[in-house]
């Protein structure tokens, strides 16, 4: 790994029936993930909007996949600018920021909204020795 | 800020990583029982001892006031293990206000830290919310 290497792209389709799962999983009573008619009475669209941990979780996902498991994923912090909604589709990427001696390699990483453009950025700090442990 | 929450404790339930797998994308479980690290997510918020919506009631605002989460960090020092059980504490870090083109926003920081059965933090979760300012909130 060296810095600026780019991590693989990861599509994914957003998809209204995961937000319901994780709305039960979270206890979610946010209806914007739910009711399409709440995300236009906010003027947040016509269609409802993806909950912040799913966005994350498909950039969790890429890193994990490209690190080479979940346990290698050891910090990440996100900043979420945009919403992403039903039907869209997203794809989480990232760059090599930084390669340290002891292994735990640094990310930019993001999640793009395909047509509207950044709705997800972040780091993100992988261990890679975990690997032949 | 410096609220204390209830806390409590958090089982990553075999069930809720197998659909959080589902929901992000991910494989399924490999078997070697370390959950996707979303699932620090759920953890963090189901061991905080309150439900999202009494957090919101907290600082004056219901559901409908379009609450957003907009920051989420987490630090693993040990990954998420399927089956096991964490303790759970979590305190109002920052609280701060800012004003743009969506009015007059407030933003809270929740630390929340949990702990393994050796008693260790194995992770760190930090959400950040994002409130609508209301003339209810301090």
């Amino acid at each position: 790994m060296i810095v600026g290497e780019a991590l693989p792209d990861r599509v994914f389709r957003v998809d209204a029936e995961k937000m319901k799962i994780m709305a039960a999983l979270l206890r979610d009573p946010n209806m914007i993930h739910l009711d399409a008619g709440e995300t236009a009475r906010l003027g947040l669209g016509d269609r409802v909007v993806n909950q912040g941990p799913i966005n994350l979780g498909y950039v969790h996902t890429m890193l994990a996949a490209w690190a080479g498991g979940e346990d290698r994923v050891l910090a990440t912090a996100f900043r979420f600018r945009a919403t992403v909604l039903a039907g869209d589709r997203v794809v989480a990427g990232g760059r090599v920021t930084a390669v340290h001696d002891d292994g735990r390699v640094e990310c930019e990483v993001w999640l793009d909204v395909e047509g509207r453009g950044r709705a997800v950025s972040g780091t993100a700090v992988v261990g890679v020795r975990r690997r032949s442990a | 800020m410096g609220h204390r929450f209830p806390g409590g404790r958090a089982v990553v339930e075999p069930y809720v990583d197998l659909l959080v797998r589902d929901v992000v994308g991910a494989p399924p479980p490999s078997g070697d029982g370390i959950a996707h690290p979303t699932v620090a997510f759920l953890a963090a918020q189901g061991g905080l001892g309150i439900e999202l919506g009494e957090l919101f009631a907290l600082f004056g605002i219901s559901a409908d006031d379009g609450p957003m989460l907009g920051e989420w960090a987490a630090e693993f020092a040990e990954p998420l293990r399927v089956g096991a059980a964490y303790a759970v504490t979590g305190v109002v870090e920052a609280q701060r206000r800012t004003s743009g083109r969506s009015g007059v926003l407030d933003l809270v920081t929740v630390r929340i830290e949990l702990a393994g059965a050796d008693g260790r933090v194995h992770a760190t979760v930090r959400p950040t919310y994002v409130f609508p300012h209301t003339s209810a909130q301090p």
